[in-house]
């Protein structure tokens, strides 16, 4: 266990000196680039559309380094202090982002969802996806 | 059907009629509300069940919408890549044990997800029996169906059928479980409230709801059958106890009718109107006995005296014929009890008296027997007639002679027995005279003339021959003598014995003419001739104390006459002094 702690420590050190993963939406999308704040947004539920364009964010379910990474990141939130979030917002009648439970499976919901945005590695990227933003 | 029978049949009808249509009444009302009250709780128990399967339908249908709520769904959009909504799905197949699969349809149709694992990537075809849409968490896009498919069998297994109660689904003409629906079997129906198109019918088995009825049906038969059989046997005796009397009366009667015994009587033990009708019968038996003995005697009494007076009357009849034969006199005397017809004898003084056709013989030689018969029997008739105005006893008829005397069986006296005699005699003369001028009136020229004799003696009278046949006749000189004088005498005359003589003198004018002397008498008897109508008359008589003297007047002068008289007086004087 400790040596997987290990391991994974390392990884993350890596992964933190270049950048691994990438925000993205269909290739089709009008928007172009989005900034970390602006994410946090999107995927806290703050805002809805870019534009006219209706957003739908979408989280990879359990705590994959990949989502993990992302929240650290670009929400700059712990997991602890993102379910405090939702808790509080789920009064609010806002309800957390869409979940995919593979990575195969969030390229694909980006493919086909109109406005669907997510979080891939960066080698999972090709034609069909256009990057907003690299963390 | 005899009374007995009919009697028996009405006193079971009187019985039971009651009985049966109560208890028919009765058992079909109450079969009607046991039907009713088994009905009801077949609605009850109808409308649980259903509750049941509303209920279950319910359940499901809040499973899948419940499911279709969830983020998983969204997956819908991935084809679900993860087969996360597969293994959901298969998770709660599994869980509610659903016979029949979930699909899960995307927007174009495709099946994405489904617990029949061949069926994913196929196109969807056909309604399902529930669906629900679903729609993605995030913007509420309907992103597809989810659909079940479900097999009945998913209702059905609540039904705990069994041979008595069974449940049945009925969805578009489908009786699910498919069995057949049992004719004769109580059933009710109805809807499920959320499947209103799926039918749900209940039965019952109609012999396993009544069987409680019909066994006591069944016991109430029984009773009726074992009841019918008693109230018949008491039918029978009650019948039997009534009917007794009136079939001893009806035996007796019939008895009496064959035997024709009418002592016989009916026992009456009982004060009843039966009791008083065996009374009457008895009564009436006495009655027709006592009426049949009166009518018994009243018929001997009337054959006795029918037989008498047939008898009298055959009697009648026969001394009717008789007294033809017989003399009038010695008829009434026979029959009138006087004289027992007997053999026996008696000596009387009688004036006998014969006479006969002079001639006869030659008379009717001439003449057709049929003439002759015929004025035979005129004569004859013509002098019986005469005869018995006389007072005559006619003896006999000897061919054209007739026997005739006076004194027997009745007499006047001798002498007057003579004088009626003579003076018949005379008649007889004039009336054969009379008959002369009607016989040559009709045609006979050679009329009957008859003469007459007469004599007065003793004979012997009575019944002679034997017991078997015997003959009322006189016998004796005397009737031969009669029969001489007759022979004697002229034709057209009656001729008399002197004895007669001495007894008619004073009365008829006779004349002396011979004398003749009869056999076994020695004297010679004189007779004389009676002079009839102008002759008497030419004859006067003088009598004169013992004297008496005829004479005829035209040949005498009155000169004459008065010198005979005083002739007659001087010698009766000279006598007497």
């Amino acid at each position: 266990m400790r040596i997987i702690l290990l391991l994974l420590s390392i990884a993350l050190v890596s992964v933190a000196e270049a950048a691994e993963y990438a925000v993205v939406v269909a290739r089709n999308s009008p928007i172009e680039a989005l900034d970390s704040e602006r994410l946090r947004d999107i995927f806290l539920r703050r805002r809805s559309f870019e534009g006219n364009i209706p957003l739908v964010p979408v989280n990879l379910l359990g705590e994959e380094a990949v989502r993990t990474q992302f929240e650290s990141q670009v929400l700059q939130m712990n997991r602890g202090q993102i379910n405090q979030y939702w808790v509080t917002s789920h009064f609010q009648g806002i309800k957390p982002p869409a979940t995919q439970a593979s990575l195969q499976s969030i390229k694909t919901f980006i493919e086909r969802v109109d406005g669907a945005i997510g979080y891939l590695p960066i080698s999972m990227v090709d034609d069909g996806l256009k990057v907003l933003h690299e963390f | 059907m005899s009374f007995k029978a009919k009697t028996i049949l009405l006193l079971i009808l009187l019985s039971l009629v009651p009985y049966v249509v109560t208890m028919t009444f009765l058992g079909n009302a109450y079969r009607n509300d046991v039907e009713n009250r088994l009905m009801e709780d077949m609605g009850h128990q109808l409308a649980i069940t259903i509750d049941r399967l509303d209920q279950s339908l319910q359940a499901l249908q809040n499973d899948i919408e419940f499911i279709a709520s969830l983020d998983i769904m969204n997956d819908v959009l991935t084809g679900d890549l993860d087969r996360r909504i597969v293994n959901l799905l298969l998770l709660k197949k599994d869980d509610l044990a659903l016979d029949g699969d979930f699909d899960v349809v995307d927007a174009s149709g495709l099946v994405v997800a489904s617990t029949a694992l061949d069926s994913i990537g196929s196109r969807i075809n056909g309604e399902p029996f529930m669906q629900v849409p679903l729609f993605s968490t995030f913007n509420d896009d309907n992103i597809g169906t989810l659909r079940v498919r479900y097999e009945m069998s998913n209702l059905t297994r609540y039904f705990a059928n069994d041979d008595n109660f069974r449940y049945a689904l009925l969805v578009n003409g489908e009786r699910y479980p498919a069995q057949m629906q049992s004719a004769d079997a109580l059933s009710v129906s109805g809807v499920i409230g959320l499947r209103p198109e799926i039918g749900i019918i209940f039965e019952q088995n109609r012999d396993f709801a009544f069987a409680v009825l019909d066994s006591f049906t069944r016991s109430f038969l029984i009773a009726l059958a074992i009841g019918t059989l008693i109230i018949s046997a008491i039918a029978f005796l009650a019948a039997s106890y009534i009917l007794r009397p009136i079939l001893l009366l009806s035996s007796t009667a019939r008895s009496i009718y064959k035997t024709h015994d009418y002592s016989q009587r009916v026992r009456v033990d009982r004060s009843d109107e039966i009791g008083n009708l065996a009374s009457a019968f008895n009564a009436m038996i006495q009655g027709m006995q006592d009426l049949i003995a009166r009518l018994k005697e009243e018929g001997e009494n009337r054959l006795k005296l029918a037989q008498e007076k047939n008898r009298a009357e055959m009697l009648q009849t026969l001394s009717n014929k008789l007294s033809k034969y017989l003399s009038p006199q010695i008829y009434e005397s026979i029959f009138s009890g006087e004289r027992d017809v007997k053999l026996g004898s008696s000596r009387k003084k009688l004036t006998i008296f014969f006479s006969d056709i002079v001639n006869f013989t030659g008379t009717t030689d001439q003449m057709e027997s049929e003439d002759l018969t015929a004025l035979l029997n005129q004569y004859l008739r013509e002098m019986t007639d005469i005869a018995l105005r006389y007072g005559a006893t006619v003896d006999k008829y000897i061919g054209d002679a007739i026997m005739i005397f006076f004194g027997d069986p009745h007499s006047r006296g001798v002498e007057e027995d003579a004088l009626l005699c003579v003076e018949m005699s005379l008649s007889m003369q004039r009336r054969v005279r009379e008959l002369h001028r009607e016989w040559r009136a009709a045609g006979y020229t050679k009329p009957f003339v008859i003469r007459v004799g007469i004599h007065t003696g003793y004979c012997t009278v009575g019944n002679f021959g034997t017991e078997s046949r015997m003959d009322y006749t006189i016998v004796g000189s005397a009737v031969n003598l009669a029969s001489r004088i007759e022979s004697t005498a002229e034709p057209g005359t009656v001729y008399i014995s002197e004895d007669t003589y001495l007894l008619v003198r004073e009365k008829f004018a006779s004349l002396p003419v011979s004398k003749v002397t009869p056999k076994g008498i020695s004297q010679p008897v004189q007779l004389y001739k009676v002079l009839m109508d102008e002759a008497a008359e030419r004859v006067q008589t003088l009598s004169q104390d013992g004297f008496q003297l005829q004479y005829q007047p035209e040949l005498l002068t009155a000169e004459s006459r008065e010198q005979l008289r005083l002739v007659l007086e001087k010698i009766t004087r000279e006598s007497s002094s």
